[in-house]
């Protein structure tokens, strides 16, 4: 081997902490395919490379996924309303435009009012709460347990831990469409004065963590990576040094282990 | 002195008398809320006040009390010295 390629070499697994197993540049590594877990270079005929990513690059990772499918759901939405907006103009033509006008206005102010009103009826801290992160927490009359009320009229009831960690749904309100905040009133006023009523009208359901949510979303294109079937990657939390990895990755040294010799490469 | 008091008191500002503190009957609708006032020392308002609260009791609605800030507490019968009262419809799950 190369006096270059080994400095390479050791190099890589300084930075790095493993040796990358390629003769492409850098550069052209952010186009291939990447998992939570790993990389693989799917490249027709190049070489197959599989990388494993320290927890920090897989949070990383996770996260820029998530930004663009959030990016997906606005760019969706404006899509379906532009959509709707052109069906109603084609076919209903001005006279559905001034009633949804006024529709829309009388449904703005119903919001408007009801959010005044569950400002009104809030505690201080609740009020706070609120203001900031848009939900505020309810302690059960009958059990104490901690409620979690976030805005919304359905599903946004949620029994939280004392590290305010979402444990299971409670789907329940005041029958009739109601503005959010009339709901979100009802909710707390239910739990604070008859919690055991309210929670045995209401509908459970389980919480999906993010989390949760993306794995399960990450699976359907994993699968399948521009029509080519992709073999699923364990995703690597942490690497201990001087464990073979998953496809025969080389051992990462311990740090006191001794400098590797050229003739084990 | 009477003199004088009758002289000042020509240029003295008569108070209005204070307007009855009206309590609040709120209604949840599609509009947000709907509000109904009731003098509490008004014999017929209170009448009417209280077939309100038992017509929307007999419908399934629930009545809360304003007790404090972010305080609250359910009533079953008509209560006069309720300053704020808050309908609620029927809750039903989702």
């Amino acid at each position: 081997m190369p006096k270059w390629r080994r400095r390479l070499k050791a190099r890589q697994r300084r930075t790095h902490g493993f040796v990358l197993r390629t003769s492409l540049p850098a550069a052209s590594w952010r186009h291939f395919a990447s998992t939570d877990g790993a990389e693989i270079n799917l490249l027709p005929g190049g070489m197959n490379y599989v990388r494993e990513m320290m927890a920090t690059e897989v949070r990383a990772r996770q996260s820029e996924r998530l930004a663009e499918m959030e990016a997906c759901l606005v760019a969706d939405r404006a899509r379906i309303r532009l959509n709707r907006e052109i069906r109603d103009t084609f076919f209903y033509g001005n006279r559905l435009d001034r009633e949804a006008q006024v529709d829309r206005e009388a449904q703005v102010n119903a919001q408007q009012r009801a959010l005044d009103l569950l400002r009104k009826w809030l505690s201080p801290a609740q009020l706070k709460e609120f203001d900031e992160s848009r939900c505020f927490h309810v302690i059960g009359c009958d059990s104490g347990q901690r409620y979690l009320v976030t805005l919304g009229v359905v599903q946004n009831v949620f029994t939280v831990n004392e590290r305010d960690e979402k444990l299971i749904g409670h789907c329940f309100g005041p029958s009739g469409h109601l503005a959010a905040g009339d709901v979100m009133l009802a909710q707390k006023i239910a739990l604070e004065t008859m919690e055991t009523e309210a929670l045995r009208v209401a509908n459970t359901f389980m919480v999906t963590r993010p989390e949760d949510y993306l794995t399960l979303q990450d699976w359907s294109y994993r699968l399948h990576f521009r029509g080519m079937p992709v073999m699923p990657v364990r995703v690597v939390e942490r690497i201990e040094p001087g464990v073979t990895g998953p496809w025969g990755t080389p051992a990462i040294p311990a740090l006191d282990a001794p400098a590797p010799s050229s003739s084990a490469d | 002195m009477a003199l004088f008091d009758l002289i000042t008191g020509f240029f003295r500002k008569i108070p209005a008398p204070a307007a009855p503190k009206l309590h609040r009957q709120l209604i949840m609708d599609h509009t947000g809320h709907s509000v109904e006032q009731f003098d509490p020392a008004d014999v017929v308002s209170l009448a009417e006040a209280e077939r309100r609260f038992k017509e929307l009791t007999g419908l399934g609605f629930i009545a809360a009390e304003r007790v404090g800030a972010g305080q609250s507490k359910r009533i079953g019968e008509f209560k006069p010295s309720a300053e704020e009262t808050l309908f609620i419809r029927p809750l039903v799950g989702g």
